[in-house]
């Protein structure tokens, strides 16, 4: 029985060069399943206009304060629970991904890939993480959990030698809502005689960057949080409401060595 | 079948026992960049250190689309819009500001791999600036009295660049408006062309050069490189209006320019290697039970190049994928 591996185009490729990082591709019993995570999410419901109006008749109770009221004139608040959902259900995917990896005795888990998809018409969200659990050649695991990357093949590689290790991927997602002010509304509507700054607007964009970023921030304590991926997306959803969602990954990598020493590439000039 | 292991063993358990060891509590690095991005910076004696961005919200003026170069309200006017350029040149120096105010703040030199996202609404317009501050290997997290410089080249550009004896000095862009007469159209009835359409993207695309060129006249510049253009139409507003970009990093000289000849070269780059279960599946399927190709592949196989069928194996997943 052949392993899943969601890496390599062929098992025995696959094989082959998981071991050459010293690690191989774990196969104590028949499985065809590669690691999974899995997590759904309801309640407030999707990304999208829908759960930001959920959110705005929950303001009352759901409210977080603290962030931005002081430097916007307009107001701004953070759904709260659509912020702790998605958080919250990320982490479940991946903590059942790494739950499985430890059952099969692995080290830690390779090329993960992940997808947060709304599901139609349930008002939900879909968490799915999936990667290839690997354990090294010789003896048994000797971290306390799993370590996860999103990184595999050469990328992983490269990371070892330059003397980096992976910890696991971390992600944080931040759900604002604005009420902007009139006169942001005049302005963005083109009424001034000037062309004006219109202060709201871009600082409701960067508030969102501005939380993600200092949350994982605090997350990922002194280590690095190498090959970030961030996503930003704003709609308005009638005069005056606007909503924008901010998510930010990566893998979380510790220095153990000072790594291979770098050769500066020779340039080349490409004749092809 | 053995390989020999890139990473000695015992450095492997030097890096797993660290996952074991307590969590530092401040000084977290956030990099956009790859692996390869970063190593490349390391040999140049450069880190990624963190990624900043800037949001700019500038309004366009009342009646904006409908004053053009001539003064006085056209309903239908033809011709480039330099109160909406002026808009776009406001809030993109200001987004660069701001984006070299957090660079310094974490101590970088400069900002790396910029990307420039740029939302033209009917009356006010966005501009984001994001990137990937670098610093010196080890240099203190805060320096006083440096400007750094904000750029969209790679980290392989920005190695070539320096070994070349250049350094990049600033992002520079500009950005063309010009509206569309519908009044003066051509008739429909015969193929013929749109002439203010035509005239529409030259005047747009003069307006983005100009202002690109003149942004890029500042003392020891030496050349603008990487300049990209990206042309839009936007004809679903009530006002047709063309836009024409041009984005570039402005370079001035540092020491010696290397000399280059060409030579030969081995590549040794990989093919990306995304999964993909079907192709996996045939992949084994066209392998016999002794490893062997089944015919039909063959004939695909003799046009590979020396490398590629080194590793024939790999690409039997290709063939009948592609297949």
């Amino acid at each position: 029985m052949m392993p899943a591996t969601n890496s390599f185009r062929s098992w025995q490729q696959a094989a082959d060069r998981i071991r050459e990082t010293n690690f191989e591709v774990d196969v104590p019993r028949p499985t065809w399943g590669s690691v999974n995570g899995y997590g759904m999410r309801s309640g407030s419901g999707g990304s999208g206009y829908v759960a930001s109006a959920r959110a705005i008749r929950r303001w009352g109770i759901e409210l977080q304060t603290g962030v931005s009221l002081a430097w916007i004139p307009g107001l701004v608040f953070e759904t709260g629970e659509n912020t702790d959902s998605f958080d919250r259900h990320f982490e479940a995917a991946h903590s059942i991904m790494k739950t499985n990896a430890a059952v099969l005795g692995a080290d830690g888990v390779i090329g993960v890939r992940d997808s947060v998809l709304p599901v139609q018409k349930l008002g939900a969200c879909e968490f799915k993480m999936i990667g290839t659990a690997v354990r090294r050649v010789e003896g048994a695991a000797s971290s306390t959990q799993p370590w996860t990357t999103y990184l595999v093949g050469q990328s992983l590689v490269k990371l070892l030698e330059a003397g980096l290790m992976p910890m696991e991927i971390r992600s944080s997602y931040v759900n604002l809502v604005a009420v902007h002010t009139p006169i942001t509304r005049w302005l963005g509507r083109g009424q001034s005689v000037a062309s004006s700054e219109i202060t709201e607007y871009q600082r409701f964009r960067e508030l969102g960057y501005e939380l993600v970023r200092e949350r994982i921030k605090d997350s990922v304590g002194g280590d690095e949080l190498h090959g970030v991926s961030l996503e930003q997306s704003y709609r308005e959803a009638g005069a005056p409401v606007a909503s924008s969602e901010t998510w930010i990954r990566g893998t979380v990598v510790r220095r153990f060595s000072a790594g291979s020493e770098v050769i500066a590439p020779r340039l080349t000039l490409d004749l092809a | 079948m053995s390989s020999p292991s890139f990473i000695p063993s015992a450095a492997l358990r030097e890096g797993i026992a660290s996952l074991n060891l307590p969590r530092v509590a401040e000084g977290a690095r956030l990099s956009e960049s790859s692996i390869d991005a970063t190593l490349l910076l390391h040999s140049i004696g450069y880190e990624p250190v963190d990624f900043v961005f800037a949001v700019a919200a500038q309004s366009f003026p009342f009646q904006v689309w409908n004053s053009g170069p001539d003064a006085g309200f056209k309903q239908f006017p033809q011709g480039p819009v330099p109160k909406a350029t002026a808009a776009f040149d406001t809030a993109f120096a200001r987004a660069k500001e701001v984006a070299r105010r957090r660079a310094a703040s974490v101590g970088a030199l400069g900002v790396v791999d910029t990307s420039l996202l740029v939302t033209v609404r009917e009356r006010h317009i966005l501009v984001e600036v994001r990137g990937t501050a670098i610093r010196r290997l080890g240099a203190p997290s805060h320096l006083d009295e440096v400007k750094p410089f904000v750029s969209d080249l790679s980290a392989r550009s920005l190695v070539g660049l320096v070994k070349m004896g250049f350094f990049p000095s600033d992002y520079v862009a500009g950005y063309g408006f010009s509206t569309v007469s519908f009044m003066r159209r051509a008739k429909f009835t015969q193929n013929a062309e749109i002439a203010t359409m035509t005239q529409a993207v030259y005047e747009s695309r003069e307006a983005a050069m100009e202002r690109l060129q003149s942004s890029a006249k500042a003392k020891d510049v030496v050349g603008v490189v990487g300049i990209r253009t990206h042309e839009h139409r936007n004809l679903n507003l009530n006002i047709r209006i063309v836009t024409f970009r041009a984005t570039g990093t402005t370079i001035v000289r540092r020491g010696t320019t290397e000399e280059m000849k060409p030579q030969v070269i081995l590549g040794l780059n990989d093919s990306s290697m995304i999964f993909d279960p079907i192709v996996s599946h045939r992949a084994e399927e066209s392998l016999g039970e002794s490893g062997q190709q089944k015919s039909g592949l063959i004939a695909r196989d003799v046009t590979l190049s020396a490398r590629r069928l080194a590793r024939s194996r790999f690409f039997v997943g290709h063939l009948s994928g592609d297949g």
